[in-house]
């Protein structure tokens, strides 16, 4: 009896090993260092479960993968694994040799990614903001081109993802390079329209005004916990959109009662079951 | 603090009906505590009432009740607009838990118990923002279940009063799956744990 119980126990144990080594054979990391923003990057990849160079796989690209990558891959992991959705790679966006953690002071990732996720600054006497088309420059010629050089990634078929100011450079996206081609999916999760005096409503307004197209499939969420500016300008976003309806968007606005953070995890989990369902 | 008249309220109720009773009262001590978010701006008060189950020498079980209120202001980020804006937590919650007493004539005094309960978010205001054309009202009422623990350390100042401080922390999601991420808990009535300052009394000393 005793053996018996032993040999179960290895079994569990060896099998166990295996799916561990398959586990981190699905997930690649590289750095790539930007001239145009002056920093290096920490790209990790998720391969799905039966990657195969011969497909051609839709690919997501996740702003601030330093905080959301972990989150994010689970998701997509299990979504994939259990056959709901469809076969993707994820590509997480962190940055190099900066602890997640160092959330102030010069140098911080909280300070770094508001020059890379903001056209504008927030309010004209500050410091930091308003780089955005330095990472997108990045995210165009260099990250986006590696991606597709390594892996079988669809060029036809890019995810941008995005929240909190990852969401306003969605939108951002959106609305300054409306026939880039670039992204076709937007994840913008609690987006801070707020920012620079809201400018993007002003964007939206004068896109509507000279009857731009908007040909993207746009999943936006907000957190009903996370107060009133954050929801009113979403709420503002939302009737806009819907009441011009530009040619080409796809849109679909959810809420959760989540705060700012929390509304990420379900917000993005939501994003992936929206673009890529079976 | 909007939530004070009503915490008043319910601090006097609690504490007329317990000073009120003439034999053995079932709750034997009422704490107020302010109490002060960690990281964030969300603070308030709350209500504590304690019944003693057990009494050994230099511990008793006890368990009761917990009201507590906190708003937290600053919520939202600031625009070029008019913002009008209130932002709470209004907490209720059973306790149990066990408190020991040390040292000298065992004064000092700690406590550790845990808390299953119900916490209730309310967030109601306005932006005008005139530069972007739109004046919008936003409110919200959401109630989630609440599990957590509170430890504390206390001194008796007097017979029937102690001087006590305590940390309380939930142990379930509440805002902020990505936890000691501080920059990302700043947004609504959420909080990742409380210090507390306050005051016990003990309405059964000479009992």
């Amino acid at each position: 009896m005793k053996q018996l119980i032993g040999f179960f126990v290895l079994t569990l144990l060896l099998s166990s090993c295996e799916s561990l080594v398959l586990r981190s054979a699905e997930q690649e990391s590289f750095q790539l260092d930007s001239p145009q923003t002056g920093q290096s990057y920490e790209i990790t990849v998720l391969l799905p479960p039966d990657y195969s160079e011969s497909q051609s796989y839709p690919t997501v690209y996740l702003i601030d993968g330093h905080w959301h990558y972990p989150n994010v891959a689970a998701d997509a992991k299990q979504l994939m694994e259990k056959d709901k959705i469809r076969d993707i790679l994820l590509v997480g966006i962190a940055y190099a040799g900066i602890n997640p953690k160092s959330l102030s002071g010069w140098g911080s990732i909280s300070e770094i990614r508001i020059d890379d996720l903001t056209s504008v600054k927030n309010k004209e006497e500050d410091v930091l903001g308003g780089k955005a088309a330095a990472f997108r420059s990045f995210l165009k010629e260099d990250l986006i081109p590696e991606v597709e050089a390594r892996y079988a990634s669809a060029a036809s078929e890019r995810t941008l993802m995005g929240h909190s100011l990852g969401g306003y450079f969605g939108f951002w996206e959106m609305f300054t390079f409306p026939d880039s081609s670039l992204f076709v999916n937007i994840e913008a999760g609690s987006p801070a329209l707020w920012w620079g005096d809201g400018h993007l409503m002003a964007d939206e307004l004068l896109l509507h005004e000279a009857g731009t197209s908007l040909p993207f499939n746009l999943h936006t969420t907000m957190g009903s916990l996370e107060s009133v500016t954050w929801n009113t300008f979403f709420d503002e976003m939302e009737e806009r959109l819907k009441a011009h309806q530009p040619a080409g968007l796809t849109a679909v606005y959810e809420r959760y009662p989540k705060g700012h953070s929390a509304n990420a995890e379900v917000g993005f989990k939501a994003g992936l079951e929206y673009f890529f369902s079976k | 603090m909007r939530h004070t008249p009503a915490f008043l309220i319910c601090f006097l109720i609690c504490f007329s009906l317990a000073k009120a009773q003439d034999s053995k009262p079932f709750f034997q001590s009422l704490e107020v505590e302010y109490e002060k978010a960690t990281f964030d701006q969300a603070r308030g008060l709350g209500l504590k009432l304690n019944h003693v189950w057990k009494t050994q020498k230099r511990s008793i079980f006890q368990s009761g009740l917990m009201l507590s209120a906190l708003t937290r202001p600053g919520a939202s980020p600031p625009t070029t607009g008019v913002l009008r804006e209130f932002n709470s937590s209004l907490r209720l919650q059973l306790h149990a838990g066990y408190e020991w007493r040390f040292g000298a004539n065992r004064k000092w005094l700690s406590f550790a118990e845990g808390f299953a309960g119900l916490r209730s978010y309310l967030i109601t205001g306005s932006l005008d923002q005139p530069n972007q054309g739109f004046d919008r009202n936003f409110s919200d009422f959401t109630v989630r279940g609440d599990l957590g623990y509170r430890l504390g350390l206390g001194y008796q100042v007097a017979p029937q009063w102690s001087l006590q401080a305590s940390i309380t922390g939930s142990i379930l999601e509440v805002n902020h799956p990505l936890g000691w991420y501080t920059g990302l808990l700043v947004w609504g009535p959420d909080y990742l744990a409380l210090l507390g300052v306050g005051l016990r009394y003990h309405f059964d000393w000479k009992k």
